[in-house]
């Protein structure tokens, strides 16, 4: 359930901040990079959930890439 | 280009003699030792209905591995060994999956330099998925689809980008040669998942209208074609589904059953922070091998972290070109995917995976999506490096390409080139000088010949009996599925499985023997005449019950005068019922009265002809096979027996209401089907293949 509200409040938050595809591909990939380190470290259960947020982003980044290409 | 397949033909040319140079066939798990006796496995896939696992059962999808199994049964009939023939169809695998990578990313980013075209082809074959998946679990369908992937794709892919239907035509006949996968029916579901995920997206980020509605009908095409000229197997398929007879395969989508698993796997392999090493995490357990906790270990997982991290990076760098796009949001989709039940958005899968019957084969999404992530990540993996190493200083930039070509070789690819992948935690397969290499004693062969030299319409039990895995103490011994179908022409009960009826027979059989009661009936009932005793398994390992102790009892019967010691060869010694009467057919009744005289002919396991004489009033006829839905008993003149129940626990009963001398015809339905279906595909493939090169004499393609 966090999940779904994390997702939802990224997409709503992005109508009033506007922020750019490539942005959230950022994110993800520096979550990315935390969520290895976290998981090299041993601490599975918080790289797991860094790790979930990451896929998140990536997958608004991509959305949100995808659309910009297709309207461009 | 040719210097690229030169060096895939001189690696898996390594790789091959690496694993092959002792002369041994290499065999473990569901698989069995399949190149000891092809033979055997193709009379197995040869009609739809199969004398395996000792009472029969439907071939299913089996049917699907039949002209490759032909071809290669054929190989080892003129002589060839069956390691050089399991050697050449791995070569031809490696170089197939090879040639495949190369031409896809070729085909997707084409001034890709060659240099980092062969990370990728090594990347396929040497990653974490494809070391657990492919090369660990060593099961053939399964190395089929792995190399049928990479070539398959590109030709979809080609039609899709070229806009030219010709690309449907040429890879629907080039599935021919990996029909083999399609004898697991979750590949099949599979590749039409990814070709349609390929399509989706293709269309998705092709602005062009016209090219959205051809990917469309391309994909129609493709699918039409493929149904056509893989009617041998779909259509018997479909149609036992039909008439209620693929009752092992329905078990597979109980959905109460799959959902506990899905959750179950999904917690235990579907974890981010697994997938994005591209590690399967049921591999690795405490009593694992040595090798394996290698490569599980957290210094290594950094380097397992980079290939993930290198393709993101890419991914977020070239998010706006269509292919990047296209390519990215496959492997987002995959990851989706792979992960199953777990969050985030995993009620979504299972919402699919419950709704939508077919998906319930994908109750474990690590083990089948992995082929597809696998397939993703090595398209990308050369193009990622190749960006990244732009990006940096040139010192840095020449050091890139080594480091990554020695890690994914050396690395990655250890386990292979040192046959470490072909070992596994259980005995005799966890002793790295045996490993999968089997090596079956001369004795089963003497053994074979002489139970075929008594006739095949009687089977023989295997003492002990237990449960389906077994491990034989052989000097290259043998831990898996037992190996009744390459062992033995004959029919015979030897292990335990999940096939309704019969599972219930099996757990009878030595509670039956070791007990005062009288076997020989329940030997007949099963029409068992010889009762093989082997003494080279591990029966401690499998607490089986200790071969001496059978033997024994064996003794006593023979003194009550029910069983004869009839001969011993090797570790094996054979036992006659003395009671046995061939059973197959016969007619029963519940009162004295006088029964018909029945004799018969097998056409082939699916097929029967009775003649009845002397019949006066209603019997049962029994039939001595699997009980099965699509078993039908006729008359000559079309009159159908329609009373057909289960007898025996296991098999087939009809009631006979005629008098007189007459025949009945007793055959498996779907078998009709097939035979249909093996004209339609003959004919579909005779004439996509003189019509393909009739355009290219025109020089119309």
């Amino acid at each position: 359930m966090i999940y779904w509200l994390i997702f939802v409040g990224i997409l709503v938050a992005n109508i009033k901040l506007r922020k750019e595809a490539s942005v959230y591909l950022r994110y993800g990939f520096y979550l990315f990079i935390v969520g290895s380190v976290v998981s090299l470290l041993g601490i599975f259960n918080i790289s797991e959930f860094i790790f979930r947020i990451c896929f998140i982003f990536l997958l608004i980044g991509f959305a949100f890439s995808a659309k910009d290409y297709l309207t461009r | 280009m040719w210097k690229i397949f030169s060096i895939v033909l001189i690696i898996a040319f390594i790789l091959v003699g690496v694993w092959f140079k002792d002369g041994y066939i290499l065999g473990t798990a569901e698989d069995g030792v399949v190149f000891y006796n092809l033979s055997n496995y193709y009379h197995q896939a040869e009609y739809t209905w199969m004398e395996y696992p000792g009472l029969g059962s439907p071939s299913l999808s089996l049917v699907a591995v039949k002209p490759t199994l032909f071809l290669l049964a054929v190989l080892q009939n003129v002589g060839i060994p069956g390691f050089l023939i399991q050697a050449g169809v791995m070569w031809f695998l490696l170089i197939s999956s090879g040639i495949g990578i190369y031409l896809l990313v070729k085909e997707l980013f084409p001034d890709l330099p060659m240099r980092y075209v062969l990370l990728s082809i090594f990347f396929y074959w040497f990653n974490p998925i494809s070391l657990v998946d492919v090369w660990n679990r060593f099961l053939l369908n399964y190395i089929f689809f792995f190399a049928l992937l990479p070539i398959g794709s590109y030709l979809y892919f080609k039609g899709l980008k070229s806009r030219n239907y010709f690309w449907a035509f040429l890879l629907n006949i080039s599935l021919f040669f990996y029909s083999y996968a399609f004898s697991y029916i979750a590949f099949s579901i599979l590749f039409w998942i990814w070709l349609s995920l390929i399509t989706c997206f293709y269309a998705l980020f092709d602005k062009n209208r016209k090219s959205k509605i051809f990917s469309l009908k391309y994909l129609l095409l493709t699918l039409v074609i493929f149904m056509i000229i893989n009617c041998w197997w779909i259509l018997p398929l479909i149609n036992l589904n039909l008439v209620g007879g693929a009752v092992p395969t329905s078990q597979l989508f109980m959905k109460q059953n799959n959902l506990g698993t899905l959750q179950a796997l999904s917690e235990k392999t579907g974890n981010l922070r697994d997938v994005f090493k591209l590690i399967n995490a049921s591999f690795l357990a405490p009593d694992s091998l040595s090798w394996v906790k290698l490569y599980y270990s957290p210094v290594l997982f950094i380097i397992q972290f980079v290939f993930i991290g290198v393709v993101s990076f890419f991914l977020i760098k070239s998010a706006k070109n269509a292919t990047v796009l296209f390519l990215g949001s496959l492997f987002l989709i995959l990851v989706f995917f792979i992960k199953g039940s777990n969050p985030p958005f995993g009620e979504v899968y299972s919402f699919i995976f419950n709704n939508i019957l077919i998906l319930q084969v994908f109750r474990n999404p690590f083990e089948k999506f992995g082929f597809l992530l696998s397939l993703i990540t090595t398209v990308l993996l050369g193009p990622s490096l190749y960006e990244l190493g732009i990006r940096f200083q040139s010192n840095f930039k020449k050091l890139l390409y080594p480091a990554f070509l020695i890690t994914i070789f050396f690395y990655l690819g250890f386990p292979l080139y040192t046959s470490l992948a072909f070992t596994n935690k259980f005995p005799p397969t966890n002793d790295y000088s045996i490993g999968y290499k089997v090596k079956v004693p001369g004795y089963y062969k003497t053994v074979d010949n002489w139970l075929s030299g008594q006739g095949s319409n009687f089977r023989y039990l295997g003492l002990p009996i237990k449960e389906e895995g077994i491990t034989y103490n052989w000097e290259k011994g043998y831990s898996g599925v037992e190996l009744n179908v390459a062992l033995f022409s004959n029919s015979g009960i030897i292990h335990k499985t999940s096939v309704p009826f019969f599972n219930q027979i099996v757990p009878e059989i030595e509670a039956t023997f070791m007990s005062d009661k009288d076997f020989a009936g329940f030997a007949n009932l099963l029409n068992v005449k010889y009762f093989l005793l082997r003494y080279d398994i591990d029966f401690q390992s499998r607490d089986m019950t200790d071969p001496r102790i059978i033997e024994k009892r064996l003794v006593a019967r023979e003194q009550k005068g029910e069983v004869k010691k009839i001969s011993t060869f090797g570790k094996v010694s054979i036992w006659e019922n003395l009671k046995w009467k061939d059973n197959t057919f016969y007619a029963t009744k519940k009162t004295e009265d006088t029964l018909p005289q029945i004799s018969y002919e097998k056409i082939n396991t699916t097929r029967y002809i009775l003649h009845v004489k002397n019949a006066v009033k209603p019997y049962l006829l029994v039939f001595s096979e699997l009980y099965n839905d699509a078993w039908r008993a006729s008359f000559p003149d079309r009159g159908i027996l329609n009373d057909h129940s289960l007898v025996n626990v296991y098999g087939n009963g009809w009631t006979v209401d005629r008098q007189g001398d007459y025949d009945i015809l007793v055959e498996f339905s779907p078998q009709k089907w097939m035979d249909m279906g093996e004209k339609i595909s003959i004919a579909g493939y005779i004439l996509i293949t003189v019509g393909l090169l009739t355009l290219k004499i025109k020089h119309k393609i």
